[in-house]
């Protein structure tokens, strides 16, 4: 198991050629969001797949070469806990001055203790990380795995009090709570998709509260935990048959979101084009393809970027173009674009691999043919 | 970064507040008061009327001078607050075309937030006039026991004057936030008792690391400083009429003295013991025969008199503090609001009552706006030091077969809230689902206010029982509710911000909004003209001056220069006649330049 606090380190000067294992389009999309800063938990949370997926991406990209993990050192300092900053993230200046929880890794240890899991662990759906652009990642993912399961964990786990915990711990940790979660901290800001979430983060703790305040309630809940200690929320819910005003969890990811998030990023990808920002608009496309495997935008962004001085951009233009190849193993465009890659890069043996193996797809494309007799002559 | 002013909207007064350098100022108006009459009229000419100036005139104007507006806002029409206010008021309530209650001034219907929003006009001017910026935003106050419909209608208030409010908050919350304002280590229970013009008002607090959380609060919208000055009314009325025979009630002008006497004699009462009445020629006979209204008022008779509206008030506080469920021996100091609590007799009940001295620490008159804007500020503002939570003060819910009240939104419950509740057809094949929405505490739906009604229309055919609708009610950080209804089947949602049928329409709202908008543009255009007359008479005065001094000289050219003036100052007069703004502005750049000709031949 990786540890999601550690932060790979992109390897320099791979030999593309003679990788080990090959990786896929996913793993080479990692690849490029990899810089040294970025955890291996918010890689998770950009990714797109499931965390499982992502950490077997990560591990064949330690076993192509392509990354390493740095030596473990104590993370402690900087385990994740309630209120932790975005690690390198883009942290908006409003969660500096939110200090919910202090740094104390007593909380931190037990915050999510009957969670199932951590906001680290949790999957977002990947076009929400496109929406509420004056939240930082971290927040976003953390309510967003609240939402998710807020209907699987008692009042107690939600507040992150424990379950003899006094009058006044329930009252703090709800204050606390609120301070993070009302609307009000949102006032004026921009929250998109994810003000459904925040919002019944809050219902749900607001409810928490009320519940664990008053001792009659507070007992009657207890008596309904203690019979179902295996799901409690199923409880909670028989408690009021008719009707809850608890939040329902989110629905699960559909397919609209991917294709929203998606089409906003193509958007931004052309505009930035338009703007002759290369450079972003080639991110934007690489983001847009980490949502949807689309070849035709890894192809837009791999043509942007072989555009570009430098070598870094270069690989990644021969990355992003790789990847689409292995969308459309039949089609022999972004095999050519490689080998033009290459060819311009003056690396004619590599490029002379790509031409063949789009030769192979179409043996009697002509101009491919050309290429390759070209090449031969001159090596 | 932007200002957000806070206004305390009183039943008998208003206050404006801003936050500046980190503390909440009250700003004064034009004639150097923090508290500004609530009170709106339309003199003989036409001309709007606001504030101290209106007050100055009811008792010549009674008829349409209003005052204590807030009263009637967000009622409905043969509601007992429109038919009490219809007996006691001098103004005329006719019926509007909502079903609401309208004032007719000078012949023409005012809706209640027209009125409010008059009155929200001019705090705003105060605070223009101050800022040297018009204020675009504003936190407004509203009782604690206000519903939905109030709110409501006080929010269309703030539309029409053309602000901004990014949030209503109940009047004891806002004192607590100006109470615990600044004590970041202040971790108490308070309960905040606030007795104003209008309305009374209990609520209990908890505050602790900068959140400012209301456990419960109670309170009745038909107790406050208008009612004790009516006990002195009827008690100096039944008095008169004892011994002339004559109901001074009857009589507008006389009534409206004797309001104000009772006023003032209810406010000195709270450092005397004693006042005297004096009301020469109150009423004048059909015979000629003048009669005048000498008598004398003791402390002790007065709380007489409002023995039973102090009790009232003490009740309400302890149905607040059992919601709570919390003790008086629990409340670790009690805030005094509202200028009816300088009373003697209303501070010792809340002595007894809680044990403990109340405290001194805010201002009557000024805690709720100063509360407001730190409010205002603390939504605009990056850092979250101060959180509110506050409550909703009815229960909310819906009119179920054989007319009962379901509450799906319990009294004290924190807002922003919301609850889902799942409805399903009774009938076979019906296609439609009526929702008829309550606010109140009382079984009997009917008893409640009524917020609205719609209906979920489209469903599909089926067995009764098939289909299912769920309905989300929601309750805004403002107190504001609103629906959401959904065809669990189809997707198909239908969403409606509750609005009773007393509300106005979009496009009254727009009507009025334009006119005043014109009106604001004609009040800048007469202040524009004031300005100039001032200016006007002091030239006028100083070419006279200058021209008396030339005159008699034999230079032609000095002649000249004082014919041209006396020109220009027989035109100067014409324009101060005229008012027109054209005339004024030229003749004033003639007198100008009049005046530097004559200086110049002088030196």
């Amino acid at each position: 198991m990786l540890d999601d606090n550690v932060q790979p380190i992109p390897v320099a000067d791979v030999d593309y050629k003679n990788l080990k294992v090959q990786p896929t389009p996913e793993d080479y999309f990692l690849l490029s969001r990899v810089n040294g800063k970025v955890t291996i938990a918010e890689i998770c949370q950009i990714s797109g797949q499931p965390r499982d997926t992502t950490h077997a991406s990560l591990k064949r990209l330690v076993e192509a070469g392509l990354i390493r993990m740095p030596s473990p050192e104590p993370v402690a300092a900087s385990a994740p806990n309630f209120g932790a900053e975005a690690v390198g993230g883009e942290a908006a200046p409003e969660s500096v001055a939110a200090p919910v929880a202090p740094a104390a890794p007593v909380v931190a240890d037990t915050r999510w203790d009957g969670w199932p899991g951590e906001p680290e662990t949790h999957s977002m759906e990947p076009g929400l990380l496109a929406q509420g652009v004056d939240l930082d990642d971290a927040f976003k993912t953390e309510v967003s795995f609240m939402a998710a399961h807020l209907s699987s964990v008692s009042f107690y786990e939600l507040l992150g009090v424990a379950r003899d915990a006094g009058r006044k711990d329930i009252k703090g940790a709800y204050f606390k709570t609120s301070k993070r979660f009302h609307p009000d901290r949102f006032y004026g800001k921009d929250l998109g998709d994810i003000q459904p979430l925040v919002e019944s983060v809050f219902h749900a703790v607001n409810k928490a509260y009320q519940t664990l305040s008053h001792k009659g309630k507070r007992e009657e809940y207890d008596g309904t935990l203690s019979t179902t200690s295996s799901s409690p929320s199923s409880e909670t819910n028989s408690a009021q048959p008719s009707s809850s005003s608890q939040a329902a969890p989110r629905p699960a990811p559909t397919d609209r979101k991917r294709e929203m998030a998606f089409g906003v990023l193509l958007r931004q990808g052309e505009k930035h084009e338009e703007a002759r920002e290369f450079a972003e608009a080639a991110a934007s496309y690489k983001k847009a393809f980490g949502i949807k495997h689309d070849a035709a935008v890894a192809m837009r962004g791999a043509n942007l970027l072989r555009r570009l001085d430098g070598e870094d951009f270069v690989s990644e233009a021969v990355l992003m173009a790789k990847a689409a190849a292995q969308q459309h193993p039949a089609d022999i465009k972004p095999l050519v674009l490689i080998g033009d890659i290459y060819e311009e890069n003056e690396d004619y043996a590599d490029s002379l691999r790509y031409y063949e193996k789009a030769q192979e797809l179409e043996p009697d494309n002509q101009s491919v043919r050309k290429r390759i007799e070209f090449l031969k002559k001159l090596i | 970064m932007e200002r957000v002013i806070g206004i305390d909207l009183g039943t008998t007064n208003s206050c404006v507040a801003v936050l500046e350098g980190g503390v909440p100022k009250v700003i004064p108006n034009k004639g150097g008061y923090k508290t500004t009459p609530s009170i709106v009229a339309i003199s003989e000419s036409g001309r709007r009327l606001v504030g101290q100036m209106a007050k100055r005139q009811a008792i010549t104007n009674a008829r349409h001078t209003v005052y204590a507006a807030k009263r009637l806002i967000g009622r409905k029409w043969g509601s007992p607050a429109v038919l009490h206010c219809m007996e006691t008021c001098p103004y005329e309530i006719v019926q509007g075309p909502h079903d609401d209650a309208r004032i007719m001034l000078r012949g023409k219907e005012y809706s209640l937030p027209e009125i409010s929003s008059i009155i929200l006009q001019e705090m705003k001017l105060v605070a223009e006039e101050y800022l040297g910026e018009e204020p675009q935003k504003a936190v407004v106050t509203v009782p604690a026991y206000f519903n939905d419909n109030q709110r409501q209608a006080t929010k269309d208030a703030g539309v029409i004057a053309g602000l901004d409010i990014v949030r209503i908050i109940n009047e004891p919350t806002a004192a607590a936030l100006a109470y615990g304002f600044g004590k970041e280590d202040l971790d108490a229970t308070v309960a905040v008792y606030d007795l104003g013009g209008g309305t009374f008002d209990i609520s209990i607090l908890e505050i602790s690391t900068g959140v400012f959380d209301v456990l419960s609060t109670a309170g009745d919208t038909f107790l406050g400083g208008e009612d004790f000055d009516a006990r002195i009314i009827e008690h100096l009325a039944i008095e008169f009429a004892r011994e002339h025979r004559v109901d001074l009630r009857k009589d507008e002008m006389s009534l409206q003295r004797l309001k104000d006497a009772a006023e003032k004699a209810k406010i000195e009462l709270s450092t005397m013991q004693e006042t005297e009445i004096s009301l020469p020629f109150i009423y004048t006979k059909e015979s000629g025969e003048a009669l005048h209204l000498q008598t004398n008022l003791s402390r002790g008779k007065f709380e007489e008199l409002v023995a039973d509206l102090v009790h009232r008030a003490v009740k309400i506080c302890g149905a607040a503090i059992q919601d709570a469920g919390l003790d008086t021996d629990d409340i670790d100091d009690v805030i005094l609001v509202g200028g009816m609590t300088r009373m003697p007799r209303i501070q010792d009940s809340v002595k007894e009552f809680f044990g403990r001295d109340p405290s001194k620490a805010v201002h009557p008159d000024e805690a709720v706006a100063l509360g407001a804007s730190v409010q205002g500020a603390a939504l605009v503002q990056d850092d979250h030091d101060i959180l509110l939570l506050d409550v909703t003060p009815h229960a909310l819910g819906i009119m179920v077969h054989g007319g009962g009240f379901q509450r799906l939104i319990e009294a004290n419950t924190t807002i922003p809230t919301s609850h889902s509740h799942k409805f399903t057809t009774v009938r076979d094949n019906q296609t439609q689902v009526k929702i008829i929405v309550f606010q109140g505490d009382d079984d009997v739906a009917a008893n409640n206010e009524l917020l609205g009604e719609f209906i979920m229309g489209g469903l599909r055919s089926a067995p009764a029982g098939a289909v299912e609708v769920d309905v989300t009610f929601n309750i805004s950080a403002d107190g504001i509710v609103s629906v959401m209804a959904k065809d669990l089947e189809t997707g198909k949602e239908h969403s409606i911000t509750v609005t009773a049928t007393s509300g106005l329409t979009e496009e009254e709202l727009h009507n009025m909004i334009a006119e005043n908008a014109d009106y604001l543009v004609a009040l800048k255009e007469d202040e524009e003209l004031e300005r100039e007359r001032t200016k006007m008479s002091r030239l006028l005065r100083e070419v006279e001056k200058l021209v008396t001094k030339l005159e008699g000289a034999e230079s032609v050219e000095v002649q000249d220069a004082c014919d041209g003036a006396t020109l220009a100052i027989h035109n100067g007069r014409g324009a101060m006649e005229s008012r027109e703004q054209s005339e004024v502005s030229a003749a004033l750049a003639a007198l100008d330049s009049a005046k530097s000709m004559l200086e110049s031949l002088i030196d």
